[in-house]
């Protein structure tokens, strides 16, 4: 039997070899077509995660709005009470004077407007003419 | 493309290996130059003597070879790796054509005795034809066993069948090649 293995073992060890006769090109053929594959699996992926990311982004978007607004309007409100808890005297005397001086402010711009808006209507008057 | 610097023809294989892991068709295509005589030759022997349907499978095992070569340790490992790639690629090939490889066909003739005798001028045999008597499992074990030097054990651990089922193919096909010889004599 020992013998017999040997002589298995040899002619195993020399059978012929397949000569190549192109067949190391079809692998490469093969090899490029999994490659391709591979890049345009790979392209398809990265469109459709930039897709989902837009779309989760658009679905986030109104939510994330709705709710900085109601963070700022806690905001304003939690310091428009603080304002409110101040001494109420220091208060109607700052109220008193920040009234006079809005009303000073107004009667200083409103003259300021009137001279400029007086200013632009008689450049215009002067440029037609100037045109006629 | 060929790796920068590596001169393909002269490269030693573990280069080339290293080349193809970084995704070198070039280097990968002069491996499968060097590598697709003994790979054809197994897959041969494996598919009794069916060249074309061997070849398609060497086509398919070395393709996924490359697919799969990021998973390859060191290239020192390439050879066996690369063998249970190829037995793996025959096995499923074989499993769709709904071969089994588990069962051992006690009732099954060691050989048939009024079969053409094989040739068994000189101290060789005709091998490739000798195997085509076989079945698809002994075939396998037969041609790892004395045709690629592997133990029982590696045997197992290339093909995933039982132990006991590896060692049953061995000595049931052995013994069928030795009846046949015996029988051409």
């Amino acid at each position: 039997m020992s013998e017999f293995n040997a002589l298995l073992t040899r002619s195993f060890a020399e059978a012929e070899i397949p000569a190549d006769d192109g067949f190391s090109v079809n692998v490469g053929r093969g090899v490029a077509r999994l490659e391709s594959a591979r890049r345009l699996r790979g392209a398809v992926q990265a469109i459709g995660l930039g897709l989902a990311a837009l779309t989760v982004a658009a679905a986030a978007f109104n939510p994330a709005l709705a709710l900085i607004q109601e963070w700022l309007g806690n905001a304003g409100l939690g310091a428009a009470r603080a304002y409110g808890a101040l001494d109420s005297s220091v208060l109607a005397t700052q109220a008193e004077g920040a009234g006079a001086d809005a009303l000073s402010s107004l009667g200083l711009g409103l003259t300021q407007i009137l001279l400029i808006a007086g200013a632009l209507v008689g450049g215009a008057v002067a440029y037609r003419s100037a045109q006629d | 493309m060929a790796a920068r610097g590596l001169n393909l023809a002269q490269a030693s294989e573990a280069a080339l290996i290293l080349a193809a892991q970084a995704r070198d068709q070039a280097a990968f295509g002069e491996l499968v130059k060097r590598r697709q005589g003994w790979t054809r030759a197994l897959l041969r022997r494996m598919c009794a003597g069916n060249h074309a349907e061997a070849d398609d499978l060497a086509q398919e095992a070395f393709v996924r070879a490359w697919d799969k070569l990021k998973d390859l340790e060191t290239p020192a490992a390439f050879s066996g790796w690369f063998r249970r790639i190829a037995v793996t690629t025959f096995l499923m090939a074989k499993r769709k054509q709904r071969a089994v490889f588990e069962e051992i066909d006690d009732a099954s003739p060691l050989a048939d005795e009024n079969s053409t005798p094989e040739s068994a001028a000189g101290a060789k045999i005709d091998l490739e034809r000798a195997l085509a008597r076989l079945s698809d499992a002994e075939r396998l074990c037969v041609t790892l066993n004395h045709g690629e030097g592997l133990s029982h054990s590696e045997i197992v651990d290339v093909t995933g069948l039982p132990l006991g089922t590896v060692k049953s193919h061995v000595n049931r096909g052995t013994e069928k090649l030795r009846r046949l010889l015996e029988a051409a004599a």
